[in-house]
């Protein structure tokens, strides 16, 4: 890759050109235009607005005690405990707005902040005015969640769940026991516990984790996050990365990382998923086709003797054969060898 | 072999933790008393508020609530190989603690505690321990045992640790001597007497992570994680080379199948450093990395059951007499280290607008010990002088010695500048480049190391180093047309640079677009269409490629990719949803290679809730897969058309579940019943095109493949009672049946020496039988819970 420097060095100049370019032409555009809507939809309630305004939690109380309640016993209800918090809005009116309008008004719903009326980028962007950058969450808004829509109340309960996976309402079996995994306790104030959460629109993947050979997820000993980046992320589907850029199967499958002398080129370049499907499959080793044959022959169509007539002496790669019906019996080392070049040893 | 070190790894990493937890509540407990006050606020944050509430915070320890299940199992199993019910856990009789729970968060106080853990004791164990205080700081341990069962009960005449297998030279000699028909009794002899073992072939993966995060200031934050994964135990590896035999109409080929119970011992350490500061507008985060994974059997060495002695091929033009060796060696998967550096920011921008970047760079290095080339002394044909084969003195490095450089880099613009219209705009590019120097061997031990091979078809014995780089351009706009519709463009490029692959450069141009439809609010549908067209910029097959073969991942493609998915709350105890999906890869047909590739599916879901205190749930879903390959026989140059055939194959699985979660006796009696059904079905279809050649061993005649069935299902149930507010009773009841029907293995008996002509399949077979083919599992678990 003699050029990727120079590439890199212009992609650069121009990110940051386009950059410095976009703050100047908005820093002189937004003195003679108003803010957008969005923004002070989103911003504008909360931020904007003086301390008078606010009522306090208390007063919020006298109407909405159960939330309150609700809310009390989540990370969002202590916040008013740490000194970090100390003199700054906490409680309701952080994410609803100063109440003192709303409750003047009787109660006037237009008057405050109401969550479930805005669409779900604005209710996101109230989410990200604390949790933006929060580890992964600055990429919410490349993330393919944000892009379509689902904002983090879709996922998330800011007022805390009645998280009670034994309960009815679960739309894959769990039983008392599968409900305590560690995978399904209640974290990161979510509305269900994680495979759930995820199945609920996601269906599909119900499906695959339903199939013979499969990764543990419903059985707990493995997240949907523990792959995928619900906060946004690089790669598609948004799966994570492991050290070295590599598919997050390296993680737990560190053997097959290599370098090896001798690499299988389509696990080096286009990855794991090449061959595996990550969630299940009805076929061993949750390779893509039912047969190892069938996969390996899409790219190697033309080795010897792959196809016989039965009753004709046996070639080497004879598929009549049990003998070579999978290819891996020979080429086992097929991740990357370290010294064979058709991946014997 | 290595299940002693196993249980004492695993051992001690249960006792440590164990004592870690046992230690945990207490420190904590104490832990609060100095990282909370003594009183705390609410949620309001008046100052006169806050002072009156500080009073009411009890400590975290006051709040312990417990929950303790102990069960005892019993477990019925049958079929011709029943391990797959186990494989991926162990399901043993008998008494076990099936759970625990130990969690506080008290109200009015930030600090939080909570341990977990699952099957205490047994192989697939689970614990996890959280706590901390919120906005300061949070602690996680996690221990996760996970076994993987491949067979139990196999016989091997295999023996040995520390990467040596052996078999006792006696039998060596005596099978050698052995003239080959006699063989299948002779091994049959040996397995039935006590030269034979029993092994288990399982491995146990261990992991176990530390993690910890600490808020120092409103902005600033530091993270450190340490997860160690270990894998331990024993796994089928495949190794086979062929015998070269004359028949009068052409040579044939004889096979030759060990499976041998390799030992594994990989355990992986990752340790993360992080650091972020964020602030409303902008934020910048660093995070470093480094891998270690390390191999404690590098190398696999076996005997060989079929010799004592070592030959070299040296009949006719060197290609018969194979696979007599008396030992060989596999290199294993080689160790190996890694470290990242990744720095991440975004600024807010005028219009509702957001910038970001991100840039990595990684280092991947290994220098494993090379194997020797053989460890057949007897080769010597066509050795360069100086060159002792089974000496590593003589490889022309000692090591590898790669590195991998890896250089992400991540730009997005994303933008809402009016309430209707978003935009994102994405450049990526990923740069793997390999700077490990390419080495030359002078030649490799081929035939199942038994002929010295200087070349293959002309090309030399040297790696080569496969750097490439991608690049992605994203460009996409979103307009909310009004509450009802609203849609989506995007233009996509991605474009790949490889090196030592058949098309250094291709291009993919793609266009999209997205429907949302919305009529009301029980009611959403989103409809997206992708096509897509790949283009190399140039094909090079190579010499030990057919000229016409074309490889389905960089040739020329054209893409078709719809998928809908759709929800509709019906009422609102009824939600009905579904998503399907077609996809068309068309190849150019010209050329042999996958020439065409279709899948679609579909699912539905449905959801019923009659009463609050009930779910029923069904759910079904289709997948088809379709691919077409065009092939030929490679045979005399120049290679003749019409010993060609096609070859489709088409995958049909459904999967079909139903289930109820219910509730009743106010709260006292759960019920959980589910079951699920899933069948995969694969028909091959093969032709020929032309009349291939007849009555030789490169003939092409098509075949008329069996089909390959798969069904799997569950039937789960649990039944529990609530006595009063501490004592639960509990009944589960699994059921699994499971068969697969696979004429690729269904001949395979752990000796398959008398199932098979002798004439095609030769005699030579040491199998484990480490496979699944049916069974059926019936387990019963009766629980009490404690809390």
């Amino acid at each position: 890759m003699a050029s990727t420097k120079n590439i890199k060095l212009s992609f650069l100049s121009v990110f940051i050109l386009t950059l410095v370019g976009w703050l100047v032409f908005g820093t002189l555009s937004s003195a003679v235009s108003p803010a957008p809507a969005a923004a002070e939809e989103t911003q504008g309630i909360a931020l904007g607005a003086v301390q008078d305004d606010y009522v306090g939690s208390e007063t919020c109380r006298g109407c909405h005690e159960s939330q309150f309640d609700k809310v009390a016993m989540t990370k969002h209800g202590k916040l008013g405990d740490l000194a970090s918090w100390k003199g700054k809005v906490v409680g309701c009116e952080s994410c609803h707005g100063p109440g003192k309008a709303h409750v003047e008004g009787g109660g006037d719903k237009t008057k405050i902040k109401i969550l479930a009326n805005l669409d779900p980028k604005a209710v996101s962007e109230t989410c990200l005015a604390c949790h933006a950058g929060k580890e992964n969450h600055n990429n919410f808004r490349r993330g393919d969640h944000w892009r379509n829509n689902v904002g983090c109340t879709d996922c998330h309960s800011a007022h805390g769940t009645s998280f009670a996976p034994q309960r009815a309402g679960s739309i894959v079996q769990i039983g008392p026991a599968a409900a305590q995994r560690s995978n399904q306790a209640d974290r990161a104030m979510l509305k269900n516990s994680e495979p759930q959460l995820c199945m609920t629109c996601h269906t599909e993947v119900k499906a695959q984790f339903s199939k013979p050979f499969r990764h543990k997820v419903l059985e707990g000993t493995m997240n949907c996050s523990d792959c995928h980046n619900p906060h946004g992320g690089f790669e598609q589907k948004q799966t994570k990365l492991a050290v070295g850029a590599d598919a997050s199967c390296i993680k737990c499958h560190s053997q097959m990382q290599g370098p090896f002398v001798f690499e299988h080129a389509p696990l080096q370049l286009e990855g794991c998923s090449a061959c595996h499907t990550p969630h299940g499959s009805s076929n061993a080793k949750m390779l893509k086709r039912s047969t190892v044959r069938q996969l390996c022959l899409e790219c190697h169509t033309n080795i010897f003797n792959v196809e016989l007539d039965p009753n004709l002496p046996a070639g080497p790669h004879t598929q009549t054969s049990i003998r070579t019906q999978n290819c891996t019996v020979c080429h086992s080392q097929i991740h990357g060898s370290h010294s064979s070049r058709f991946f014997f040893r | 072999m290595n299940n002693t070190l196993s249980d004492l790894i695993d051992c001690r990493l249960i006792r440590r933790f164990g004592l870690l937890m046992i230690l945990t509540v207490p420190v904590i407990a104490g832990a609060q008393e100095m990282v909370s006050p003594a009183d705390s606020s609410p949620i309001n944050a008046q100052p006169s508020k806050i002072e009156d509430d500080k009073k009411e915070t009890k400590k975290l320890a006051d709040n312990f609530k417990f929950v303790f299940e102990i069960g005892g199992q019993f477990v019925d199993v049958n079929g011709e190989r029943p391990t797959k019910y186990e494989e991926f856990g162990r399901i043993r009789e008998g008494l076990a603690v099936r759970r625990f729970r130990i969690a506080s968060n008290p109200a009015n106080a930030p600090s939080f505690f909570r341990a977990i853990g699952r099957s205490a004791g047994e192989i697939d164990q689970q614990y996890f321990v959280d706590f901390g205080s919120y906005g300061k700081f949070r602690t996680t341990f996690q221990y996760d045992g996970s076994p993987h069962l491949f067979s139990e009960g196999a016989k091997t005449l295999f023996t040995g640790e520390n990467g040596i297998l052996t078999i006792d030279d006696s039998i060596q000699t005596a099978l050698q001597g052995t003239p080959v028909p006699a063989l299948p009794a002779a091994v049959q002899s040996l397995y039935s007497s006590t030269s034979a073992s029993t092994i288990s072939l399982r491995t146990r993966r261990h992991t176990l992570s530390f993690d910890q995060k600490v808020q120092l200031t409103d902005s600033w934050s530091l993270r450190f994680n340490w997860t160690r994964n270990q894998r331990t135990g024993n796994a089928p590896l495949g190794i086979g080379s062929y015998e070269r035999v004359g028949t009068p109409i052409g040579d044939t080929f004889r096979v030759f199948s060990l499976e041998l119970p390799q030992p594994i011992d990989y355990v992986t350490d990752q340790v993360t450093l992080g650091t972020s500061y964020i602030t409303r507008n902008w934020g910048i985060s660093f995070d470093y990395i480094y891998s270690n994974f390390k191999n404690d059997n590098p190398t696999l060495t076996f005997d060989n059951p079929f010799r004592i002695t070592d030959l070299q091929a040296t009949t006719g033009s060197g290609n018969f007499d194979r696979q007599k060796f008396a030992r060989g060696i596999i290199s294993g998967a080689p160790g190996n280290t890694a470290q990242s550096v990744t720095v991440s920011a975004f600024v807010d921008l005028p219009h509702n607008t957001r910038a970001a970047a991100a840039l990595g760079w990684t280092v991947g290095r290994q220098d494993e010990q090379f194997a020797p080339y053989t460890l057949n002394s007897a080769i010597v044909t066509g050795v360069p002088a100086g060159v002792n084969v089974t000496s590593t003195d003589s490889l022309p490095e000692q090591s590898l010695d790669a590195e991998t450089d890896i250089f992400t880099q991540e730009y997005v613009i994303a933008s809402r500048p009016w309430k209707s219209w978003a935009f994102n705009a994405r450049f990526r590019r990923f740069d793997n480049e390999v700077k490990t120097e390419p080495i030359l061997f002078p030649g490799y031990a081929a035939y199942g190391e038994s002929y010295w091979r200087s070349n293959i078809a002309g090309v030399l014995i040297e790696n080569d180093p496969k750097s490439f780089a991608r690049s992605n351009v994203i460009t996409e706009a979103a307009w909310e047309i009004n509450k009802v519709f609203r849609l989506k463009l995007e233009y996509g490029w991605e474009g790949w640079e490889r090196h030592h692959r058949q098309a250094e450069r291709t291009n993919e141009h793609s266009f999209s677009t997205q429907l949302t439809i919305k009529p009301t609010a029980q009611f959403t549908s989103r409809v997206n269409y992708k096509y897509s067209d790949r283009t190399p910029e140039f094909y090079d097959p190579g010499v030990l490629e057919y000229s016409g073969l074309r490889m389905f991942d960089q040739s020329a493609r054209k893409r078709q990719d719809l998928d809908w998915q759709w929800q509709w709350a019906i009422r609102p105890q009824i939600g009905l949803s579904g998503t399907a999906g077609y996809l068309d890869d068309d190849y150019d047909e010209n050329f042999f290679g996958l020439v065409k590739y279709t899948q679609w599916y579909g699912t539905v879901d449905l959801m019923y809730m009659p009463k609050d205190n009930m779910t029923l749930y069904a759910n079904y879903a289709r997948e088809n897969y379709k691919n077409s390959m065009q092939t030929i026989a490679k045979n005399a140059v120049p290679w003749d058309l019409n010993n060609r055939w096609n070859r489709d194959e088409r995958d049909v699985l459904d999967n079909f579940g139903i289930g109820i979660t219910a509730y009743a006796m106010k709260e006292k009696l759960f019920l959980d019943l589910n079951y699920v059904y899933s069948n995969a079905k694969t028909r091959t279809i093969t032709a020929n095109p032309g009349t291939p050649a007849a009555n030789t061993v490169l003939s092409a005649t098509a075949f008329p493949f069996p089909d390959v069935k798969s069904r799997l299902q569950e039937f789960d149930s649990d039944v529990s009672y609530q006595f009063g507010d501490r004592w639960g009773l509990g009944v589960r009841y699994k059921y699994q049946p499971y068969s697969l029907d696979d004429f690729a293995v269904n001949g395979l008996s752990p000796y398959p020496i008398n199932a098979l002509p002798a004439e095609q399949e030769g005699s030579r077979f040491l199998l484990l039988d480490s496979r699944y083919s049916s069974h059926k599992a019936h387990l019963l678990t009766v629980y009490l819970s404690i809390k």
